[in-house]
């Protein structure tokens, strides 16, 4: 498990698996995934056979709020996350919970780089990565490094400790 | 800080313009990004605030009742 600030990121376990599909099925997560397919039960299931990565679900205040994620594809990670509670969307929360999962990959997991998709309609989305200092590289692509993480980290670091 | 100050700063920070009756929930701009640099702000006029707080915050006018600068 991660831990900081207030929140936990707990390794994703089969007993989570209705709650998350239930997520990822509604209309405000799906439509901004890049497969915007309805996902079956047996689909799921096959997919968390075959995860390669690390997935963990977002608690806070002991409530499951959401999922992210750092996925193996060939010889890089991708990272992502969706918070499904309104609570929680759109305030600081969201720094802090990838601030955890991108301190794991570089401190942790010793990584360099992360990638992540952003569909070109989810300005929100593109604005938030931006500030977290990834760089478009392709049309829904965009890398961090581990010195941009550092150096945008360094501007709001003592706010998030704060609050 | 004057009042002319603080909303010139928040709509640096938004990216667009603003006046104290602009209404916060009609704003595409107003994210997360925005809630971490309205804190910056708070923090330097060294407001004391409660995330929750922010919730309850509709136009720019309440932001800058939170400053005392209204």
């Amino acid at each position: 498990m991660l831990n900081k600030y207030d929140i936990n990121l707990q390794p994703l376990k089969k007993e989570d698996l209705d709650l998350i599909r239930s997520w990822r099925n509604s209309d405000k997560i799906r439509r901004y995934a890049k497969n915007q397919t309805h996902i079956t039960k047996k689909m799921h299931q096959k997919w968390f056979e075959n995860i390669n990565g690390y997935y963990f679900i977002i608690e806070i205040n002991n409530t499951k709020i959401g999922l992210i994620w750092l996925k193996k594809i060939h010889d890089y990670y991708e990272s992502g996350f969706y918070i499904y509670e309104d609570k929680y969307l759109n305030n600081i929360y969201s720094y802090k919970i990838v601030t955890i999962l991108h301190k794991f990959a570089f401190y942790e997991l010793g990584l360099n780089e992360i990638y992540c998709e952003i569909l070109e309609d989810n300005s929100r989305a593109i604005r938030f990565n931006k500030s977290l200092g990834f760089k478009k590289i392709d049309k829904i692509k965009y890398r961090l490094t581990k010195k941009d993480f550092e150096t945008h980290l360094q501007q709001f670091a003592s706010i998030l400790e704060k609050y | 800080m004057t009042k002319e100050e603080f909303i010139e700063k928040l709509s640096d920070l938004l990216d667009t313009e603003i006046d104290e009756n602009t209404s916060l929930e009609e704003l595409e701009e107003w994210d997360s990004l925005a809630m971490l640099g309205l804190l910056s702000i708070y923090d330097e006029l060294q407001v004391e605030i409660d995330i929750d707080e922010m919730d309850d915050f509709k136009n720019v006018n309440d932001l800058l009742k939170k400053a005392n600068l209204a």
